[in-house]
């Protein structure tokens, strides 16, 4: 029964395109009845995304599909997938989604028009929805694709401005690096499974019968090439969850607005990698040197993306390298064989790093459209209530209090059995907990009275409800998964996190002058440089590209030009001296002819008859 | 014998012919053509077309060379200082004279007996010699030729003589 | 000493000395700049092709004789040709007070400047 009403899923869509048809049409539907309609659809789907939840403690895991593409004999089915997993995550998204388009209704209302960002924003939801709840490999990559897509246009939503337009092109281009790993992958997966099972109805994958396409490939391929396999889903989720080598575009993808980086970049987008590794566990299981790697990418994003937040100056700079931080903890729960942990992890950073960025937005906006933080100060004089959910979001983050105690708490039990890796733990959270401790005390507490308390930026009351409601909302929620999640206990690192949260305060709350550490902090402040590699690369690429494409065009295409123009003149110019005033010239020229042709066809006469001839 | 005539012959005309194109003056040139065109006659004496060889002397000896020095005359083409004298001219007329009869007197030697009788003449009517064997050719398989050429000859004097611009 | 070789005169020969004529005739004809000369030198063309005929025709085995007849119409037609010629060079001669060299170069640099002026 719950299978028929997929479609559900696709109301997102349907309402985008209904959309950009009327605005097409030359009718744009006014901001009040887009928000409207829009939080409706969410609303529906977070319903159905809560049934599916409360159906699968029951049942078994349920499938509908229907056949998209018959090549031969092999079959590519579309439909849907109502696992545990999925249903979470989709109630997950769904919520988020929901405070997003709440509280955009406020960050955007200096707009004209604002059909195209909530018309791009319900595409982006049902592709997001449609990956989630996708009964195969085929679909997932249809829609690994389509959130690429999705999110470009998002970025790059400010187009106009030169900066977002160049950003949301390299996100774009990256991604789909990412989805060419994925491609291979599957292509590899699919013939191999169908090659030695000849069951047709295995060419997508599903994932119903993951055990044993699992099995068949383990059984089809060398150990080598089901490394490289695993390896290519890991490097296509890597890429997507902008994790160690591929973590400059989520930095970039900062020039969007504010409600999109909450949305896409702090809880969705980032997802999707990390569920592709969770929903091919069962594959990258079988071969320990994929996990491992798993474990290593997640624990150098993890150290170097908490360096690099630490001194920062860009609010949502740091709230980017803390996402790809946190998501590198859950690569880590991923390698050390857990996908539930990792789940729940991803569920409870989602709706706390979406509060976080909300709650940064709204400093944005007071301080009139600048994202540094050294010229912001004493927010929570200003707004009291953002400045609490923070601190839950906060603590929460640094695994203090709240939901994220709870789920970092079983993260650090599965590293129960090493002792180094552990170390590594406890050396990441205390930097979570300063970087977003130093956060709080700039913005909230901070030295600066500053721009923003005696300037009149208008929050009209329409604006405080939007704020509120979508902010509380998110609060709620974190507050409700830390009463559902299991305790987590007292430990060192817990009472570390404590005293790093005092040094925060000692450091940026007090008139203490503080010194940067010389080399280091140029380190930190770039990210490492991966950004400027990729740059430079890119560059590099381009002016090679560029150099070769023009010594190919003057020269070889430019060559041949100069040729014929050159042949051109050449037989202009014989033609030319063939043209002489004189008579003569011209007898010698019917002689010359009579005599070639007559010599000609004598000479082949003769030839012919000796060689065929009587 | 038959291949010194030859050699003779043919160097002489080759020799003329060369001189022809190479000499500065027109007249001289025209001079050694005749030369060649003498030899060449005498190339067809000596393959037994007899008739040829006389008509080629009637024209390309007798009729050309007047034609083209009436138009050397005509257009002054060429250096019309000539300094010969009368005394060098007389002698070269002479000279001229002296090798006509020689080569009269030979005609008349050779075909003494023709002249001398005339019931010989059917003799010598009857037998088959080259030029009534031409004859015969031209005006039994070959009339329309001889036609076509008069009218050719014809019609193109009449359109030279219009020709005036 | 006698030599046995016995030395055989042939049409080649004949042949040989016809393509001598006529290369020394065309050669005058497009080399030469009097055109008088160049007159001469179409009737040593003329001459080689009847050296040639009388030549095939006088080592016929059988009494055709047609090399001859042809003969007859060449040489004709060749002085016809010529006297035509030197009309029009006569004609011509009357227009121009000038000799006929550079009545030929004449031609020639007006043929030139009128290409000039279409280019």
């Amino acid at each position: 029964m719950l299978e028929n009403f997929y479609w559900i899923i696709l109301i997102p869509l349907w309402l985008a395109l209904i959309i950009i048809s009327a605005k097409f049409a030359g009718y744009n539907l006014s901001k009040k009845n887009t928000v409207i309609l829009s939080t409706l659809s969410t609303i529906l789907t977070g319903l159905y995304s809560g049934y599916c939840c409360f159906y699968t403690f029951f049942h078994a895991p349920v499938e509908s599909t229907f056949n998209f593409i018959k090549i031969g004999n092999l079959e590519f089915n579309l439909g849907i997938y109502i696992d545990s997993y999925s249903s979470i995550i989709g109630l997950t998204i769904s919520v988020i989604t929901f405070a997003v388009y709440i509280y955009s209704a406020f960050y955007m209302r200096d707009e004209k028009d604002l059909s195209r960002f909530y018309a791009l924003l319900n595409i982006f939801n049902s592709t997001m929805l449609g990956f989630i709840f996708s009964p195969n490999l085929f679909q997932s990559f249809i829609f690994w694709e389509l959130i690429g897509v999705a999110s470009y246009l998002l970025i790059g939503y400010w187009y106009k401005k030169q900066q977002a337009a160049n950003d949301a092109k390299r996100t774009f281009l990256i991604h789909i690096l990412g989805d060419m790993c994925f491609l291979a992958g599957f292509i590899i997966v699919s013939y191999c499974v169908t090659d030695l099972t000849q069951a047709m109805e295995l060419a997508s994958l599903p994932f119903s019968e993951l055990k044993i396409i699992v099995v068949t490939l383990y059984g089809a391929t060398t150990p080598l090439l089901y490394t490289i396999v695993c390896l290519l889903f890991i490097v296509a989720a890597l890429i997507k969850s902008a994790q160690f080598p591929a973590n400059s575009w989520l930095i970039n993808a900062m020039s969007a607005p504010t409600p999109v980086s909450a949305l896409i970049h702090s809880s969705t987008l980032v997802l999707t990698g990390a569920f592709l590794l969770i929903r091919l566990f069962p594959m990258i299981a079988m071969d320990r040197f994929s996990v491992f790697i798993i474990l290593c990418i997640g624990l150098i994003t993890a150290i170097i993306t908490s360096i690099a937040a630490m001194v920062q100056t860009n609010i949502k700079r740091i709230l980017a390298y803390s996402t790809s931080s946190q998501i590198g903890l859950v690569f880590v729960s991923l390698g050390l064989y857990s996908p539930t942990v990792a789940t729940v992890y991803l569920v409870a950073h989602a709706c706390i790093k979406a509060m976080l960025f909300m709650c940064s937005g709204v400093a944005i906006k007071l301080n009139r459209d600048s994202q540094n933080i050294i010229f912001m100060g004493k927010l929570r004089e200003c707004m009291p209530v953002v400045a609490i959910c923070f601190i839950i979001g906060a603590l929460s983050l640094s695994g203090i209090g709240f939901c994220g105690f709870n789920a970092k708490h079983m993260i650090s039990d599965l590293f129960c059995f090493s002792c180094f890796n552990s170390i590594l733990f406890g050396l990441i959270s205390i930097l979570t907990t300063f970087y977003i401790f130093r956060l709080y005390f700039i913005v909230f507490e901070g030295k600066n009275t500053s721009v923003f308390v005696g300037e009149p930026y208008k929050l009209t009351p329409l604006s405080y409800k939007l704020i509120y409601t979508s902010i509380i909302f998110l609060a709620v929620i974190a507050i409700g998964l830390s009463l559902i999640l299991p305790a987590g206990k007292f430990c060192i690192i817990y009472l570390l996190n404590v005293l790093t949260i005092v040094l925060c305060y000692f450091l940026y709350n007090t008139n203490i002058k503080l010194k940067k550490i010389p080399v280091l902090y140029n380190i930190a402040l770039n990210g490492f440089f991966i950004n400027r590699i990729y740059y430079w690369g890119e560059t590099i690429v381009y002016k090679y590209l560029c150099v070769t494409a023009s010594f190919i065009d003057t020269y070889i295409i430019g060559g041949v030009e100069y040729f014929i123009k050159l042949s051109t003149i050449l037989l202009s110019k014989i033609e030319h001296s063939l043209q002489t005033n004189n008579f003569q010239s011209y007898i010698s020229y019917g002689v010359w002819t009579f005599i070639l042709t007559i010599g000609a066809f004598i000479s082949i006469y003769t030839f012919l008859m000796q060689t065929f001839g009587v | 014998m038959n291949s010194i005539i030859f050699t003779i012959l043919s160097i002489s005309m080759v020799f003329g012919a060369i001189l022809s194109i190479f000499s500065r003056n027109v007249v001289h040139s025209l001079l050694w053509a005749m030369v060649s065109f003498i030899a060449v006659s005498g190339i067809f004496l000596h393959l037994g077309a007899t008739y040829n060889a006389i008509i080629q002397l009637l024209i390309y000896v007798g009729a050309i060379p007047i034609l083209i020095a009436a138009a050397i005359m005509l257009t002054k083409s060429s250096d019309p200082n000539y300094n010969i004298t009368r005394k060098v001219r007389l002698i070269y007329s002479i000279v001229g004279i002296i090798i006509l009869c020689i080569i009269l007197g030979e005609f008349i030697s050779v075909n003494k007996d023709f002249y001398l009788s005339i019931h010989q003449c059917s003799v010598y009517v009857n037998s088959y010699s080259d030029i009534i064997s031409i004859a015969k050719n031209i005006y039994e398989n070959h009339f329309i030729l001889l036609i076509e050429f008069g009218l050719g000859v014809l019609l193109t004097v009449i359109g030279v003589s219009h020709y005036e611009k | 000493m006698k030599s046995n070789v016995i030395y055989c005169l042939t049409t080649y020969n004949y042949q040989i000395l016809s393509l001598i004529m006529f290369i020394i005739g065309l050669l005058g004809v497009i080399l030469l700049k009097n055109f008088i000369k160049i007159l001469i030198s179409a009737e040593f063309i003329i001459n080689g092709i009847n050296i040639l005929f009388i030549s095939f025709s006088s080592y016929q085995p059988s009494d055709s004789y047609i090399g001859f007849t042809i003969v007859l119409f060449t040489t004709g037609i060749s002085a016809v040709v010529l006297a035509i010629a030197l009309y029009f060079l006569y004609i011509l001669s009357k227009k121009r007070i000038n000799t006929d060299t550079e009545e030929l170069f004449n031609d020639n640099e007006s043929m030139l400047n009128n290409n000039e002026e279409l280019m």
